[in-house]
This record gives structure tokens, C-alpha cells and sequence, in this order.
């Protein structure tokens, strides 16, 4: 039987979050921003903003076409940071043997959990790709669908056992390629604006994405196929997106299934003195 | 991968669902979301089509579907509703009157699609829950809030006849 002192306390409870909730709905949602814009957004909103500016960010988005020359930058330099990373976790491992032997019995969960699990494996690649290509037009981009996609990697290990992954073909060989090929087209779209620029005699700058009147080689922001209207690829985000995912996929699956190992096989290979 | 219902059939059946994953999380129909979509259904039907489906004919026919539908429909109206009706009487009631015991459950399908089926649509009714499943024995453990009968014929006549017997159009 609850007493006075209960009630007292459950009703002042309620009061509390009532005039709270009231007063949040009422006040709390109206605008506080100053909507009257300072001079440095004005500054962005009339050029890379503006498509009849020579320094359009071709972005219907307008924090991507702020930071859109700078996009390239970004994606060189957190590839570079997880190259390192990835490699430093190898080097570690570097003498790890992945083999269908070594990795365990290969049982996994019930047959519930895995059937469930089926469904949801292969609706993950279809996000992460989406989150990929779209990358240039919304807050997604490349590191984001590889690190989705990565989770394709986690759920098979947990559910279906490292044994089945290992034993479906998915080696450290195969897997340390498909990441170069990723970090190999990154390097490539980086380096082609200035290569491209030289060979002509023009000037070109490292990583440039769009043409620029002083600089005009660049990547198509916008490219038209058969008779479609034009579709809006954005220069080298696309590509560095695609490139990024790749690599991320790949390095960030390999990382998982390393860790998985058992770990006397880790113990092993790894010349960890016993 | 000549057996029934195996090679570009399962890759198929997988691509069509990935690609329908594709567009309804992008929420665009363009052209190059059509392509983009396209590539990715085949690689992932390519890549993991042994994994996921194992008899693809069973999923160009009709009545299933039919079978999948009404049974969906029926699921979440009739018997979720006699489920969360019968809980909420348990809890409300001040007696509280509970009987648990965790009972044997005896199935007789063998696609896992019909097994996931039928254990998911006991787990998902209130009061009932799958604790362990034994593919050998072919049965499945249930925690029941009030168990009627501990035979396992008796309870699987309370708990997953009705289930059963659409998981078996649908999926066996």
C-alpha cells in the first residue's frame, strides 16, 4: 500500500514533466536563430552557391558546395589515416595465417538467427552503395557506405561463424587487393587534374575537382547520358566515393575477420612471445 | 548449380529483393539509380545467391504469395490481437494468474524460412517466447506464460498448429 510520502513524490513527478513538456511544446520550438544572414554566408550563398558564379559548387546541397573543393582533400587525407591504421593493425598480425583450418568449427547461432540474418545480409550492400553514390548529395559519402557495408562483414562472422566466411573464398590476399585497388583509384583521380593540366600546358592544381577560369581542366560536374537529361555526378566525389568504399569495405572487413581469429592462432602468428 | 531452382534463378530472386532494397532506401527512380541498383543486386546475387536461397522456383509461384499475404494479414490482426488480449487480462488481473513453464514444441517442416517463420511468429505473440531450437530433434523450447499442457503434441495444438500449417503454404 503506497503511502502519502509516494504519492506526493509521483504526483510532483508528474507535474514536473507536464509544465516541462508544455512549456518546451509552446516556447521551446519557436525560432531563435537571427534570421538575418552575416556577411560571411552571404559571401557563400552568392558563389559556390550560385550557379551563374564562376566558382559554382555545382551542389544542390549547400553545406556539400561550401566544402566541396575541400571534399577531395578530406577523402585523401582519412583514406591516408585509415591506410595507416589497417596497416599497423596487420603488421601486427603480419604472420597470421586466414585459412579455413584455423578459423574455428564454423557452427554459428540457431537457424532462426541465421535466417533472419540472410535477409538482413544482403539488404546491407544495397544501403551502403546508396549511401556511397549519394555521397554528393546528402551527408553520406564513401567512408559511411563502407563502414555500412563493413557490417555485412560483422553480422556473417557472429551469425555464420569466421570458418564460413573464410571458407566462401574471402582470404586476406583478396581482401588486402580489393583495398589498393580503392586506395590506387583515389591516388588516380588525385594526381589526373594536374597530369592532365601539364600535358596541355595549362594550369592545374593537386586534387582539383571543377574547372576554374584560371584552371580549367577538371572533372565533369555534370554528365549527359543518351538522351536523359543531365545527371549530376559532381566531379570527382563520385569517383573518390566509389574509390573510398571500396577500400573501406575491404579494410575494415579484413580488420574484423583478423580480430575474429582464435586466439592461439593469433598467438601464433603473430610472434608474441609465449 | 544445375540442381531445381538453383543458379540464375536464386541470383535472380536475390538481385530482385536487393534491388528493391536499393530503391526504396534511396527513394529515387533515377536513371542512375536504376543502374547503380542494377550492379549492386547482381554482384550481391552473384556473390552470396548459394547462401540465401537454397529452392529459387519456390518464389515465382503465385500462391504462395497469395498464402504470405493473407497470412500476414491475418497475423497481426487475429492473432496478435488474442495474444495481447489474453496478457493484458494476466497483468491486469490483481491475482495474477501465470503458469510458466518452458515446453517442448514439436515441428515437422524442413525449409528454415518455414522454421524462422513459425519461431518468430510464437516469439512475437505475447506470452510465448523461443528459448532454444533443436534442428536434430526437429523441436523447438518455448517459455509459455501459461502452459495449458506440458505434452508436446498438446502444447504444439495450443501454440503453433495455425502457424505452422500457413508457414507450410508459404515456405515448404
Amino acid at each position: 500500500m503506497p503511502d502519502l510520502r509516494t504519492f506526493i513524490i509521483a504526483l510532483s513527478l508528474i507535474t514536473v514533466s507536464a509544465v516541462l513538456g508544455y512549456a518546451l511544446i509552446t516556447y521551446g520550438l519557436a525560432p531563435v536563430a537571427n534570421q538575418d544572414l552575416v556577411k560571411l554566408s552571404r559571401v557563400y550563398l552568392g558563389t559556390v552557391f550560385n550557379k551563374s558564379s564562376v566558382l559554382w559548387g555545382a551542389s544542390p546541397e549547400v553545406v556539400t558546395s561550401i566544402i566541396w573543393d575541400y571534399r577531395g582533400l578530406d577523402t585523401v587525407y582519412e583514406t591516408t589515416v585509415f591506410f595507416v591504421a589497417v596497416i599497423s593493425a596487420l603488421t601486427l598480425f603480419r604472420n597470421v595465417k586466414i585459412t579455413p583450418s584455423n578459423t574455428g568449427r564454423g557452427v554459428g547461432m540457431t537457424v532462426i538467427v541465421k535466417t533472419v540474418s540472410k535477409i538482413v545480409f544482403i539488404a546491407i550492400p544495397a544501403v551502403a552503395v546508396s549511401i556511397t553514390v549519394h555521397g554528393h548529395l546528402t551527408p553520406g559519402g564513401g567512408f559511411q557506405g563502407g563502414s555500412t557495408f563493413s557490417v555485412a562483414s560483422l553480422l556473417m562472422i557472429s551469425v555464420f561463424s569466421l570458418n564460413l566466411v573464410v571458407a566462401r573464398g574471402w582470404s586476406k590476399e583478396k581482401l588486402l587487393s580489393i583495398r589498393t585497388l580503392g586506395l590506387l583509384s583515389v591516388g588516380f583521380v588525385a594526381f589526373s587534374t594536374p597530369l592532365i593540366a601539364s600535358l596541355l600546358g595549362l594550369k592545374g592544381y593537386l586534387m582539383q575537382n571543377l574547372e576554374k577560369p584560371w584552371a580549367p581542366v577538371g572533372w565533369p560536374a555534370e554528365v549527359s547520358l543518351a538522351s536523359a537529361s543531365s545527371i549530376l555526378v559532381s566531379g570527382t566525389l563520385i569517383v573518390l566515393n566509389i574509390a573510398e568504399f571500396v577500400a573501406v569495405s575491404a579494410g575494415l572487413s579484413l580488420i574484423f575477420i583478423t580480430l575474429s581469429l582464435p586466439t592461439n592462432v593469433l598467438e601464433e602468428g603473430g610472434g608474441v612471445a609465449r | 548449380m544445375s540442381k531445381e531452382g538453383g543458379g540464375l534463378g536464386r541470383v535472380f530472386v536475390v538481385a530482385g529483393f536487393v534491388f528493391m532494397i536499393y530503391v526504396v532506401f534511396t527513394g529515387a527512380l533515377t536513371l542512375v539509380d536504376l543502374i547503380v541498383g542494377f550492379s549492386t543486386a547482381i554482384v550481391v546475387g552473384v556473390l552470396s545467391s548459394d547462401l540465401v536461397v537454397k529452392n529459387s522456383s519456390k518464389a515465382f509461384e503465385l500462391r504462395r504469395w497469395v498464402y504470405l499475404l493473407f497470412y500476414t494479414l491475418k497475423y497481426l490482426t487475429v492473432y496478435e490481437f488474442k495474444a495481447h488480449l489474453d496478457v493484458v487480462k494476466r497483468i491486469l488481473s490483481p491475482k495474477l494468474p501465470v503458469n510458466p513453464a518452458i515446453v517442448r514444441v514439436p515441428y515437422e517442416v524442413d525449409d528454415e524460412y518455414a522454421v524462422t517463420t513459425i519461431a518468430n511468429s510464437i516469439t512475437n505473440t505475447p506470452g510465448t517466447v523461443v528459448v532454444d531450437i533443436d534442428v536434430v530433434r526437429k523441436v523447438m523450447y518455448v517459455h509459455w506464460i501459461d502452459a495449458k499442457a506440458v505434452e508436446d503434441f498438446k502444447a504444439r495444438e495450443y501454440i503453433s498448429e495455425d502457424f505452422e500449417k500457413y508457414a507450410t503454404k508459404i515456405f515448404g
